[in-house]
């Protein structure tokens, strides 16, 4: 790929990411199902490592973590971008080599990106603060429960433009 | 025929203008309609009224446009009008809300003189279910500092500036985990502490803790700030007790608060820049 088809595709990634981002701060934040919302930024960058080479997937994930990390407040400053990092890594690690891209994979990708989300909150807050785990552990397992189905639209849209993508 | 026109087209012409001519006097001279004149008439009629039609559905057609020209107009006119007023609308229910809000504070300006307030509007939240913070719009050049208390209008607590840059602040508030104040009950004057919890925190809650064994807390007891150690103002209030539980350990109790701030519906709070401390 030429450096030009690069910045398209990356751009393409973007255009098709950030409608997503307000998906969640201005729908999905306010579906709340037992106090918990559900949580699709995490899986974003879960999707897109599926696809796309461990690099290339690291490199979208910093930038999207630092874009959420701009607009959101979180727990330490780059928090997501560390977040979606440890996501895309683990998943460029095991697409191809223990399974293959399809709908399984991706809910299984989701949930890994969910839970490592969830268990680094855990990390921090319990270092920072004094909390009950097994609070901490049912707030993951509800989040994950609510967040998981949103990997059977996002897999979907996201092949759809990485076929383009690569097609063209 | 046409050589029937080019041999008496002079005399058909010079017939039809004679008879013209006599029916023009004939019609001037008599008083009524001559039987000629009339059936003249009935064979122009249908003529006429069909010429009539078709100018009345020319006519028709053309103020059609006309009038679709002036109703688009009318129309264009009418909505950029409808837009104004809807800007104006907002504009008014916006400066409205903002008045309520500062004639609230001028109300808790006169309660307490010694704070120093600094208005800002809240332009994020955290979208996590880990965490319930808020970024200001103001920072440290609005002489905001980390550990100022941000409360709303009325006075009530919305949580504690924890970082702070030039142009920007973030407010944890009273819900976060990592939130812990000291607070006291306002009936009783008994010491606790208020905090928050992560089961708590999404059903917008917090959790008042360390209470004394014989502690007469009850339900719709007020909360406030008790100012211990001068860190916080005192007086500020927190919420109210809605429940009363026992701990896992089942020896020593709890109460959950409701704070008296809705968080979602956040849009502009004040920072205490300052106060005096009371000893």
């Amino acid at each position: 790929m030429s450096r030009r088809d690069l910045t398209i595709k990356w751009l393409l990634y973007a255009a098709l990411t950030l409608p997503f981002l307000f998906v969640q701060q201005y729908l999905l934040n306010g579906v709340e199902f037992f106090g918990v919302h559900p949580f699709i930024l995490p899986l974003l960058s879960a999707t897109v490592a599926i696809f796309e080479s461990r690099g290339e997937s690291a490199f979208f994930a910093v930038a999207f973590g630092l874009v959420c990390d701009l607009l959101m407040p979180s727990v330490f400053p780059c928090f997501y971008a560390l977040s979606f990092l440890l996501t895309a890594l683990l998943v460029g690690l095991i697409v191809g080599r223990v399974i293959l891209p399809g709908f399984p994979c991706a809910l299984i990708c989701s949930a890994i990106a969910s839970a490592i989300n969830g268990f680094l909150y855990l990390f921090f807050l319990v270092y920072n603060t004094n909390f009950a785990f097994t609070d901490a552990l049912n707030l993951i397992g509800l989040e994950l429960v609510l967040t998981l189905p949103a990997a059977l639209v996002l897999f979907p849209v996201y092949r759809w433009l990485f076929r383009r993508i690569h097609n063209e | 025929m046409k050589r029937f026109f080019t041999k008496n087209g002079i005399l058909v012409l010079t017939a039809v203008t004679v008879i013209a001519v006599v029916l023009c006097i004939f019609s001037a001279v008599s008083s009524g309609t001559g039987l000629l004149h009339n059936a003249l008439g009935v064979i122009a009629s249908p003529f006429r009224a069909a010429g009539g039609a078709v100018t009345a559905w020319v006519e028709g057609i053309g103020d059609r446009f006309e009038t679709v020209e002036q109703l688009q107009q009318e129309n264009e006119d009418l909505r950029q009008q409808i837009a104004e007023l809807e800007w104006e609308l907002r504009q008014a229910t916006e400066d409205r809300e903002e008045n309520q809000r500062l004639r609230a504070l001028l109300n808790l300006r006169q309660q307490r003189q010694d704070f120093v307030f600094e208005s800002a509007k809240v332009v994020g939240m955290s979208s996590s279910n880990w965490e319930s913070t808020l970024t200001l719009n103001k920072g440290t050049a609005a002489e905001l500092a980390i550990g100022d208390c941000v409360v709303n209008e009325e006075g009530f607590l919305v949580g504690i500036i924890t970082d702070a840059g030039l142009n920007w602040a973030t407010v944890t508030t009273v819900l976060d985990t990592s939130s812990q104040l000291g607070a006291l009950v306002f009936r009783t004057g008994e010491n606790t502490v208020a905090m928050g919890d992560l089961s708590l925190m999404n059903e917008g809650m917090l959790k008042l803790s360390y209470l004394a064994g014989e502690s007469s807390l009850m339900n719709g007891d007020l909360i406030v700030t008790s100012g211990l150690g001068g860190y916080y103002p005192s007086d500020l209030v927190i919420g109210s007790v809605t429940e009363l539980r026992t701990d896992d350990n089942g020896l020593t109790r709890h109460a959950v608060l409701q704070p008296k701030v809705d968080m979602v519906t956040l849009k502009q709070v004040f920072v205490i820049t300052d106060f005096s401390v009371e000893d």
